[in-house]
């Protein structure tokens, strides 16, 4: 069974949280395992989806609040009152260093003796339901600015690293040797929030303050680890950007409002996230009509707004006409050639006819089954310690390391995003219709695979990748200025005639031979 | 258990029209139905005299959060399935009150 959703969730410090383990399956307790618990037998150590919901309600009633329902535990918050009268134990404070630089207080059990600090359910009702609860401790975090060596699961492929593997493949290395990084372009990306990693530090990576949107808490926390790793694909393209973090997603109408109120005020968004409601006969809700509005708006207000196209969803707002929606596509090891990512969506929008998703496409994993579901473990990415991503399959090694294996087309929207702030960058005066123009035109062809829904990739547009990979070098180039996009709208033929002729000259010695290389190339 | 309730304010353009009104809106046409800075402020003012707190204000809708009872006294629901009705006093600015829906995550 798939452990119970229940979003992204802050822990506040003064609270204690508690693993509760609901009865197991195999009829003896976690705590009382005669040998260690390893993948082959932990499946005696998981507990029924029915207990796990009896537990679940009944660790409501008692007033405590319910983080995140596992297979095998599940994750509770409570205040040490609570904790104090409802398990007649005294806690008391400890300190602990989690990592060189920090140290965190939390709240332990006043007892010496191991077996003490196991609780004992309370009540009739929750007894035979529970085999044990134990009061969290704070792991020790082991985060490198370096990413771990990690092992590949036999299911999957070879993963990318950020920044390095990722900007060679959409080219941005090239770019950046030119001097388009992307400099002082506000990126604004609503998600999961952001975590202070030294990822970033290490590589001086600029992070405007976390806003928070509508329902958001902690800014300095992100406990799932999703907006923390795909930072690190925004700078992979545009090394010198500027990121702002949202914490948002419970409104994201009103994560957009504080999206376009911000100042500086972003040029460039990126979204990886929407909803799964585009299909013949939906009709937009009052909500995601004020949605809409937002998404429009921001447009209108001269930002270029990217969004992932889903995972199998036929998402909204990836369907909308004004943004530039984000596909996927694999990058196989060790030859590079390209194909339609089968973990992407691909699809033709119902809510607004005549519009196909997606526009072109970042890199995203194909679909591999690891741990019983469809995962796309492509690129390695930087995430706070200890939260869910970081324990996301396949494993990096650790699940308080820092760094996940994650990269459906949430990774694919970042990519663009940060593209598209080169191109911003280069020439401020380009709106976002014509940023996205270039960007389409700019993609190099993939032809191969097929996406989630089966749309196959062939030479040209086609329905699985639209215009194909984004193309850092190629789309920096077409916003180079008037003669450049005339030289890249030119036949081959043309194209040929312009560089003899000495029409690319106006952009000084070497620009030419540059152009002809990045075509011999691509 | 808190009951704290959030919803999103829908207001009325100076044209009369809103952005729930049904249909595509986008960059071309978005402007036609967003309300004027007069309008959110006087909305703003008249929902916190109510009782709400105020979030973010505009540019397309007002944030406001609540007790459920605040909420159920005023638009007759304190969230789904439940529809918001927007009450006399505040129908010449509001059109609409909307509880959010949150999105998945393309991970």
């Amino acid at each position: 069974m798939a452990p119970e959703e229940t979003g992204p969730e802050t822990v506040g410090s003064d609270e204690v949280i508690l693993q509760v383990s609901p009865r197991s399956k195999g009829g003896t307790a976690l705590f009382d395992a005669p040998e260690p618990i390893t993948a082959d037998n932990v499946d005696a150590y998981r507990s029924t989806p029915e207990d796990i919901a009896a537990a679940s309600a009944e660790l409501r009633a008692l007033g405590l609040r319910v983080i995140h329902a596992g297979e095998t535990t599940i994750s509770v918050a409570a205040t040490p009152e609570q904790v104090e009268e409802l398990f007649s134990i005294k806690l008391r404070k400890e300190t602990k260093a989690v990592h060189p630089l920090r140290e965190v207080e939390y709240f332990a059990p006043a007892v010496d003796a191991p077996q003490e600090m196991l609780l004992q359910p309370p009540g009739e009702q929750l007894a035979p339901l529970i085999e044990g609860i134990a009061v969290a401790e704070p792991p020790i975090l082991m985060e490198s600015p370096i990413p771990p060596i990690a092992p590949i699961d036999p299911a999957a492929y070879r993963y990318l690293f950020v920044p390095d593997d990722i900007a060679v493949v959409i080219r941005a290395s090239r770019a950046h040797r030119l001097g388009a990084t992307g400099q002082n372009v506000v990126v604004a990306m609503i998600d999961s929030g952001h975590y202070a990693h030294p990822f970033f530090n290490y590589h001086g990576y600029r992070i405007l303050g976390v806003l928070l949107g509508p329902g958001s808490a902690d800014p300095g926390q992100d406990t799932l680890g999703h907006g923390t790793g795909e930072s690190a694909n925004i700078f992979a393209a545009a090394p010198d950007c500027q990121l702002r973090p949202i914490k948002g997603l419970n409104d994201p109408t009103g994560d957009f409002n504080v999206a376009v109120s911000s100042t500086p005020t972003p040029k460039v968004m990126t979204n990886s996230w929407g909803y799964d409601v585009d299909y013949p006969g939906f009709v937009l809700t009052p909500y995601l009509l004020t949605l809409q509005a937002a998404v429009a708006n921001a447009v209108a207000s001269g930002i270029v707004v990217c969004f992932s196209a889903g995972n199998g969803q036929q998402s909204f707002p990836g369907s909308h006409p004004d943004v530039v929606s984000v596909g996927g596509v694999h990058v196989n090891y060790p030859s590079l050639d390209l194909e339609a990512s089968s973990y992407a969506s691909s699809f033709d929008s119902s809510l607004y006819p005549g519009r196909h998703v997606p526009d072109l496409c970042g890199i995203t994993g194909k679909a591999v089954n690891i741990g019983g579901s469809a995962k796309a473990p492509s690129h390695l990415l930087p995430v706070q310690p200890g939260c869910t991503l970081d324990g996301i399959l396949p494993t990096t090694g650790a699940a308080n390391d820092g760094w996940g294996l994650f990269s459906g087309t949430s990774a694919a929207s970042p990519l663009v995003a940060g593209v598209a702030a080169l191109m911003r960058a280069k020439d401020p005066s380009k709106t976002p219709a014509q940023i996205k123009a270039a960007l389409i035109k700019s993609a190099t062809d993939v032809k191969a695979g097929s996406t989630f829904q089966g749309d196959v990739a062939g030479p040209g547009w086609d329905k699985a990748t639209g215009a194909g990979l984004v193309d850092a070098k190629y789309a920096w180039l077409v916003t180079m200025g008037d003669m450049a996009e005339r030289f890249f709208t030119a036949s081959p033929e043309e194209q040929q005639r312009m560089v003899q002729s000495g029409a690319m000259g106006a952009f000084g010695p070497g620009f030419a031979d540059e152009i002809v290389t990045t075509l011999r190339t691509r | 258990m808190t009951d704290r309730v959030a919803a999103e304010v829908v207001l009325r353009s100076p044209a009369g029209t809103s952005v729930v009104d049904g249909g595509a809106v986008d960059a071309e046409s978005v402007g036609r139905h967003l309300p004027d800075a007069g309008t959110i402020a006087a909305a703003s003012r008249r929902l916190s005299g109510l009782g709400f707190q105020i979030g973010q204000k505009g540019p397309v809708t007002i944030a406001i959060t609540g007790d459920g009872a605040l909420f159920e006294r005023t638009f007759g629901t304190s969230g789904p399935p439940g529809e918001p009705r927007v009450p006399d006093e505040l129908a010449d600015l509001v059109v609409a009150v909307t509880f959010p829906e949150r999105p998945q995550l393309h991970v």
